[in-house]
């Protein structure tokens, strides 16, 4: 009997605690610069509640390059144009795509935001489908997506993480109960301003060794690295990129949400014998047309930036930030 | 690799070998309270939680 | 099943709270024994049949050794025994690295490699056999009964990756099953919490600093390549410590005793010492079955060396199916046989050496865990190459 109730005060205490930091986490847990890496489901959920109880704000959707891959999180775009007085969020994560974008409005929409205007970048990158993020819905998307699409969009993309089922299922339920573990990516990226405390830590041996820089020496972007990264076949409804794009702009027209999509600045110098050619701008001009039939306005900055201003094939320097910061700035709404 | 030491590895009593661990000399006593139990068990799984790594492995040694 | 998923932490709570609310006390044995079936049919269920037949033999031939008196028929009914049991283990495990192995001296695909998935826990379920037939032969086992022997098999706790238990320990706790008590309960449980913390928090964070052993290259300097030789010594202490910690906390919370596997072997002060620190349930298995067998430290000097070179080396090729294993027990008998010469043959002449000193001490230790850790660039890397550039970027 004795047992019984030792047994019940643990789990009581241990529920009690449990609850409670499930809301304190919730209502401390605001707006980040820009979503963790591996960014949760329930980070997702908590951010819509955030922006559908917020005045309507400008939404920054697309990949990397928007994240802010390669620079700190205060010197990304978005982060620049909102200390430049702009009511904007960064929602563009690495690994995004078309697919990825229109199951994220469609979540939005479901979750009550209604953006003052959405901003996104179109890569050419990813209509490639070798690319990894070709039909791969980032898994917080798929997660929580799933019950928005259609049976036919469930057939074209990929949401479901690897792992056994009962495994999966029971991580699943863990997290529904319990917030920390539901958002540890976040917030170990949070707190340790890195996917984890270990690789903080590593970022701070390696700057000490030097290997870090020897890291970037050796990573120097070489057009060799490229081949391949663009597909060069004509761009048409058969591409799930093209048609996901598609439907994407339709919803956002369909809800009367300004929309502004540029295309990503690409390094010309260094990608000159893959994307100089007339397939690449034709390819252009094929999305900028899809865009335009429901209304996005298309702002080309694909051949825009100076080399000095990326890291690599797209992704850009503090100075490259700050070039893309001053022309969305004037495009966007005041 | 010494066959002149006799030690076959027996059992040992769990709280012999827990006497010379300086977490449990703190957190032992403290552990027979069921509410700072509860309270122990969540700050542990807290640490756990936030400072384990993102990317989890099996162990080395069942790989085979 | 492995310990550090959901599965596990699930499947441990039922079981946990069946065993001890639901199944009558002399039920408890047998139910254990399906639980080991679950648990085990997990990964491969067709290998739960591999464990049952060779467990089924291993019982069989030691009973046949238990009736028998005549010492050539149990010499040949020890010698089947091990060898199938070996057999097993080594075409299961070794097949397809002593094809590579053939092909590579013969600079040709002279023997297809075949495609093996190693059942789950093969190397320690096997040592544990091997362990009841010798013992059985050295009448240190008097009797064998089914239901302990099939307990001790099946017992998921040690099932993936040990302690390897000892019959002789483990057989009377299953006749004398006692709920734990309160401060028992509560002990077991803080080694199973102090085990996952080992394991996700601490080993697993290391992974990150382990690379340049693993793909060493320009990029890393000697900083990187020491605090990576470091890391990789704190990742499979406390991966393995962790393991231990969960399945010997596990057990306790079953009601069950069973062998440590460490005690501090990196505060060890000679390299005689860390073998009886680290991994002590192999360590001591080795000794007994293959050192000792061997002739063990009683000949001369130069036999002695080489029987502990052997039984690393072959406590090595245990770890993994590589040279590189190989290598790293040979690095042990290295170790292991300069440290007999100098207790031996240096020690007893210089009697600063002999005396308790905190600074001698010290120094040994250091020593120590300097040849372990060079020892563990040959475990962690994936080429003997590897291995030695690693080193190289050490000093």
């Amino acid at each position: 009997m004795r047992r019984i109730r030792d047994l019940l005060v643990t789990l009581g205490v241990l529920g009690v605690l449990v609850v409670a930091s499930n809301a304190v986490l919730w209502a401390a847990y605001g707006h980040v610069p820009r979503p963790a890496t591996d960014f949760s489901p329930a980070y997702l959920q908590h951010e819509l509640a955030l922006l559908a109880h917020e005045p309507p704000q400008t939404l920054v959707l697309g990949d990397s390059v928007v994240w802010g891959y390669g620079v700190p999180a205060g010197e990304g775009v978005v982060a620049l144009l909102r200390r430049d007085g702009c009511a904007c969020r960064n929602l563009a994560f690495e690994g995004d795509s078309p697919p990825n974008e229109y199951a994220l409005l469609e979540l939005m929409l479901a979750a009550g935001v209604r953006p003052r205007a959405v901003v996104f970048n179109v890569n050419q990158k990813v209509f490639n489908p070798a690319d990894s993020a070709y039909r791969r819905l980032h898994p917080a998307l798929g997660v929580l997506a799933e019950p928005l699409l259609t049976g036919a969009e469930r057939a074209d993309l990929e949401r479901m993480p690897e792992g056994a089922p009962v495994e999966r299922a029971l991580d699943r339920a863990v997290a529904r109960g319990w917030l920390l573990y539901a958002m540890r990516s976040d917030v170990r990226e949070r707190i340790f301003g890195s996917p984890d405390a270990a690789r903080a830590l590593l970022g701070v041996t390696q700057s000490w060794s030097g290997a870090a820089a020897r890291v970037a020496a050796a990573h120097r972007p070489t057009p060799a690295r490229f081949e391949g990264t663009y597909d060069l076949t004509p761009l048409d409804g058969q591409n799930l990129g093209v048609r996901y794009l598609d439907r994407f702009a339709a919803l956002l027209r369909a809800h009367d949400i300004p929309a502004i999509a540029f295309f990503t600045p690409t390094n010309h110098a260094l990608l000159h014998e893959f994307i100089d050619n007339d397939q690449y701008r034709a390819n252009a001009a094929t999305l900028a047309g899809v865009l335009r039939k429901h209304g996005v306005r298309v702002i080309d900055l694909d051949g825009a930036f100076a080399p000095s201003e990326f890291l690599d094939n797209d992704h850009l320097t503090p100075a490259g930030h700050r070039h893309l910061a001053r022309v969305l700035a004037q495009a966007l709404p005041r | 690799m010494d066959d002149d030491v006799r030690t076959v590895p027996g059992a040992r009593r769990v709280d012999e070998v827990l006497r010379s661990d300086p977490l449990y000399r703190v957190l032992g006593p403290l552990l027979a309270r069921p509410a700072v139990l509860g309270v122990v068990l969540f700050v542990l799984a807290s640490l756990v939680v936030v400072l384990g790594p993102s990317s989890e492995s099996r162990f080395i040694y069942t790989d085979f | 099943m492995i310990f550090n998923t959901w599965t596990f932490a699930a499947f441990a709570l039922v079981v946990l709270a069946v065993y001890w609310t639901i199944v009558p006390r002399r039920w408890r044995p047998v139910a254990l024994v399906v639980f080991g079936a679950v648990f085990y049919a997990f990964s491969v269920p067709a290998y739960l049949v591999l464990l049952a037949v060779l467990g089924g033999v291993t019982y069989a031939l030691g009973i046949a050794l238990l009736r028998t008196r005549s010492v050539p028929a149990r010499k040949a009914l020890l010698a089947t025994g091990v060898t199938l049991i070996v057999g097993v283990l080594v075409f299961f495990k070794y097949t397809k690295f002593l094809a590579l192995t053939v092909d590579q001296i013969a600079h040709t695909a002279i023997v297809p490699v075949p495609v093996i998935v190693v059942p789950l826990a093969i190397s320690f379920f096997t040592f544990e056999f091997v362990h009841v037939l010798v013992d059985i032969y050295l009448g240190k086992i008097e009797r064998l009964d089914a239901l302990d022997f099939v307990v001790f098999m099946m017992f998921f706790p040690t099932l993936v990756a040990g302690p390897i238990k000892r019959y002789q320990s483990f057989a009377p706790q299953v006749h004398t099953l006692r709920e734990p008590d309160r401060a028992t309960f509560l002990l077991n449980f803080y080694r199973v919490a102090i085990g996952v913390a080992k394991k996700t928090v601490l080993a697993d964070s290391m992974a990150v600093f382990v690379q340049p052993i693993l793909t060493p290259g320009p990029p890393f300097g000697q900083l990187d390549y020491v605090l990576a030789a470091l890391a990789y010594a704190a990742k499979i202490y406390f991966d393995f410590s962790g393991y231990s910690d969960i399945a010997i906390g596990v057990a306790g919370l079953l009601g069950f005793a069973i062998p440590e596997n460490f005690e501090r072997p990196y505060w060890s002060r000679n390299i005689s010492v860390f073998w009886r620190r680290w991994h002590i349930s192999l360590s001591a298995w080795i000794r007994d079955y293959v050192f000792i067998p061997l002739g063990g430290s009683r000949r001369n000097p130069v036999v002695t060396a080489a029987n502990l070179f052997l039984a690393m080396a072959l406590a090595g090729l245990w770890h993994g199916a590589n040279w590189t294993f190989v290598l790293w027990g040979l690095w042990h008998g290295l170790g292991l046989a300069v440290h007999r010469v100098w207790s031996s043959a240096v020690v007893p002449r210089a009697d600063w050496l002999a005396r308790p000193s905190a600074g001698l001490e010290a120094v040994s230790v250091v020593m120590t865990f300097g040849f372990v850790v060079t020892g563990w660039l040959l475990f962690a890397a994936p080429t003997l190459g590897a291995a030695l550039a690693a080193f190289r970027g050490m000093f």
